[in-house]
């Protein structure tokens, strides 16, 4: 979301196949470490943050729980 | 010219400009020896052509996706070679990622316990027969990355889609560190 004139929110769904039950909904889990993996071979070693490789950080926003 | 010097000279030519629109200074190639430079661009651009046909306009968003299709082509032709630590709740799913990515070759898989050790990566994540068993022995996965070549080769072209994407230049890791 970003306060101005105009405002701009962007709202994301997660739509997962319907054959999904409740514990493959953690593929979401581990959708960054496999995505990640290219950037982070290429990081210079020792103790780097997600900023130091590039990646994205902590997602910031509003997390809504309702269905919408 | 003959048809081989034609030939080597298109391939040349087509080189330069695959080198100057990633903005890559020199292309090098390694052989027995170590890396030679197989390529030198023209020198004082430090910015990369992007007006021309092969290439979407400077300041276009298709430029974006440019440069995304040649940092997926660059990681296609050097795939990661991936170990996957534990077959758990989400390391399963994360080992069918890694079999699902094109981009990545499962080459390892760490079992957290005796039962899972020896048996097959698809086995575990419910998927077809990889070749890949699952092993307790942490030396032996390791040293499956002993390929340092091919792991330097691969960062470096890296390296290179990543400048096509305007990310900031990092240094390479030291070659003693592996």
């Amino acid at each position: 979301m970003i306060k101005g004139e105009p405002e701009v929110q962007t709202r994301i769904r997660f739509i997962p196949p319907e054959t999904w039950g409740n514990h493959e909904w953690d593929t979401m889990t581990a959708m960054p470490a496999v995505n990640a993996a290219f950037d982070v071979a290429a990081a210079p070693a020792g103790i780097r943050t997600l900023h130091d490789v590039g990646l994205a950080s902590a997602p910031a926003g509003v997390w809504l729980n309702k269905a919408v | 010219m003959d048809t081989i010097r034609r030939t080597h000279r298109r391939r040349h030519l087509s080189a330069v400009r695959a080198a100057r629109l990633v903005g890559a200074r020199s292309i090098h190639r390694h052989n027995d020896i170590g890396w030679i430079p197989i390529v030198q661009p023209r020198r004082g651009r430090r910015r990369p052509r992007t007006t021309g046909a092969s290439s979407p306009a400077r300041g276009s968003f298709a430029r974006f996706a440019h440069a995304a299709r040649i940092r997926w082509d660059v990681q296609l032709m050097n795939k990661l070679r991936v170990i996957q630590w534990t077959t758990g709740k989400v390391g399963t799913l994360s080992t069918r990622g890694i079999l699902d990515d094109p981009r990545l070759e499962l080459v390892g898989v760490y079992g957290n316990s005796d039962e899972k050790a020896g048996t097959d990566a698809g086995t575990l994540c419910g998927r077809p027969q990889t070749g890949v068993q699952a092993t307790t022995d942490i030396d032996a996965l390791i040293a499956l990355l002993a390929d340092r070549r091919a792991v330097e080769r691969r960062l470096v072209s890296h390296q290179t889609s990543q400048r096509a994407l305007g990310v900031r230049r990092r240094s390479l890791p030291c070659r003693d560190q592996g």
